[in-house]
């Protein structure tokens, strides 16, 4: 939660004003994929008038587990926990302005999948063989925001800050791992697990959880929820990272951060024209296919600059 | 540029060594205990008695070159069916210990003998024993994560489980991970409905035996050649039947070695020795 009297904190660059200082995997993610995305996105602080769907599902479902361990961790048991978090799952749902239950096109990310997503999910893992860590105050580790001292320096001097928020430590067989959750409308496959290794933010959290929690983990399990119509399917998979791939992801990381700071440096983000196509399409394609004299005003018509991304908020 | 003299094959063995269940796959690493290696050793099967056997016999005064754990998963029987009994950790302790190898003794005292992989390829063989109860802890590790315990595997815990092997194989192959390896293996044979079965290393699914063997650069087998008094137990270098088995230097070894003595041997013609 944000208090809205305290100054949001900066996190671009005082000589290079638009390098970024503070980054979390999501907006190295974006520059990764194509600076011009990154730019909207980042610099110019675009956001679709309309919250994608899965982002706004998943960011209930990944609220509902917190909820729900913060009633276990308080004395409740499964049940009671469980009661509580359909509650607040059924409150954060409903549209006081309209009176109405929150009915999004999609079925599989609705309410109703909502709330059957975490009955279901609790009530097959109420005896979870990953337990979550419980820290040093007695508080679930879940949610878990981080800031690292990456090895990069800003043009200021300052190391660059990596940041994140970590979604569960668990202890399963006695090793301490990071734990993922990931909604998604697709089968969890071989492939869909593939999509892990490598990756970004698998390869962030490894590397916080070992620099920032001061405990050895041993990578990260990615708990996947498929949603369906009328059920959802679990199944979890390790997305491993061993010493020399970290090592690896650090320099290559380091290798785009220089790329980041040449772009503000030139205030130049070229496009990635091969990237447009992935994901089911660049939410800026139709921008980007414009000539640049018109995108101004076709930014403004699908887009909104009212919400800025920032890696140092703790997500709410 | 490297040098063809120095390339790692000259001085490091990563073996699969394949046989049937008593072929004496586990006792013949006995020679190299007494051609003085040290054994470090995975026991998936919880049958190191022969290989201990033999050393009390042959090679009392090299005991101490054999470290090992024994890893193998507590079961219950619930239902009329073996499941874990708790969390299974075989699996997991394994790949621990081929990073580091550390371990508490029984009377509590911590031994840390360093990272397994930086281990001296000139006096030190790693041992997994076997590829097969290997696997089985693997899969057995994914069915407890997925709240499956003693369930029957659905198809992405094969895949998962698949994974993880084959993840272990390509760092136990990679040049950063020094000492010498054999990995034993008992025989899986897998055709195509209708054509030739051809044996191959047993662990999970159909997919995954197939590709084991790119990840060694020597594969042999133990078995027994004839029967009854005349049986004799080698070590076999060359392909022979539906197994296909690997050997770089199959200009220098014999096509079958005593299995008493056999790896010993293959260790000293693969490292140039003559």
């Amino acid at each position: 939660m944000t208090d809205e009297t305290l100054p949001t904190p900066n996190i671009y660059d005082s000589q290079v004003p638009n390098f970024q200082i503070a980054w979390d995997s999501t907006s190295l993610g974006w520059f990764k994929t194509c600076p011009r995305l990154y730019y909207y996105n980042m610099i110019e602080h675009w956001t679709p008038k309309r919250m994608a769907l899965p982002l706004k599902f998943g960011i209930l479902f990944h609220k509902s587990f917190e909820v729900y361990e913060d009633h276990k961790a308080s004395g409740l048991d499964h049940n009671g926990a469980l009661l509580e978090t359909v509650k607040w799952a059924l409150d954060i749902t409903w549209d006081r302005e309209t009176n109405q239950p929150w009915t999004p096109d999609d079925p599989r990310r609705g309410r109703i999948s909502l709330v059957r997503s975490i009955v279901w999910y609790w009530d097959f893992f109420q005896d979870d063989p990953a337990e979550t860590v419980i820290l040093h105050d007695g508080k679930p580790a879940t949610e878990l925001s981080f800031r690292m001292e990456f090895p990069y320096n800003t043009p200021s001097g300052d190391p660059i800050l990596m940041c994140g928020h970590i979604d569960r430590l668990v202890n399963f067989a006695d090793q301490i791992w990071v734990m993922d959750h990931k909604t998604t409308v697709r089968s969890l496959s071989s492939q869909w697990f593939d999509g892990y290794t490598p990756d970004n933010q698998m390869s962030l959290y490894s590397l916080a959880s070992q620099v920032v929690f001061d405990t050895e983990t041993a990578g990260t399990i990615v708990n996947g929820i498929q949603l369906a119509q009328e059920f959802i399917r679990i199944q979890r998979g390790f997305a491993p990272r061993p010493k020399p791939v970290l090592e690896e992801w650090i320099e290559a990381s380091r290798w785009w951060l220089d790329q980041a700071q040449r772009c503000a440096e030139r205030e130049h983000w070229p496009m990635n024209d091969k990237a447009c196509h992935l994901y089911g399409g660049c939410q800026y394609r139709h921008i980007c296919s414009q000539s640049p004299s018109v995108r101004k005003s076709d930014l403004k018509a699908d887009f909104t600059q009212e919400s800025k991304w920032n890696p140092l908020i703790p997500r709410d | 540029m490297a040098k063809i003299a120095s390339h790692p094959s000259n001085t490091t063995v990563k073996m699969l060594f394949f046989g049937d269940s008593g072929s004496g796959k586990t006792g013949a690493l006995v020679s190299l205990l007494k051609a003085g290696y040290k054994l470090f050793v995975l026991d998936f099967d919880n049958g190191l008695d022969s290989l201990i056997q033999y050393a009390r016999a042959e090679a009392p005064d090299k005991l101490n070159n054999i470290e090992y754990e024994t890893l193998t998963n507590r079961q219950k029987i619930a239902g009329g069916v073996a499941v874990p009994d708790g969390a299974p950790k075989a699996f997991s302790k394994g790949m621990e210990l081929l990073t580091r190898w550390k371990y508490k003794t029984p009377e509590g005292e911590t031994i840390d003998l360093g990272i397994t992989g930086d281990l001296d390829p000139s006096d030190t063989v790693v041992v997994i024993d076997s590829l097969t109860f290997m696997s089985n802890a693997a899969l057995d590790y994914v069915l407890y994560l997925q709240g499956r315990a003693g369930k029957q595997p659905q198809i992405q815990d094969w895949g998962e489980a698949m994974r993880m092997i084959e993840g272990a194989l390509k760092i136990l192959y990679s040049n950063e991970f020094k000492p010498n390896l054999i990995i034993t293996s008992h025989v899986s044979y897998i055709g195509e409905e209708g054509g030739m079965l051809r044996g191959y290393p047993s662990t999970l699914g159909q997919k995954l035996p197939p590709k084991v063997g790119r990840y060694f650069n020597a594969a042999l087998m133990a078995r027994v050649k004839g029967t009854g008094g005349s049986a004799k137990r080698i070590i076999r270098t060359k392909s022979e039947g539906v197994v296909e088995l690997k050997n770089p230097v199959s200009l220098k070894v014999p096509v079958e070695l005593p299995l008493e003595t056999g790896l010993a041997e293959y260790f000293k013609f693969a490292k140039g020795g003559k």
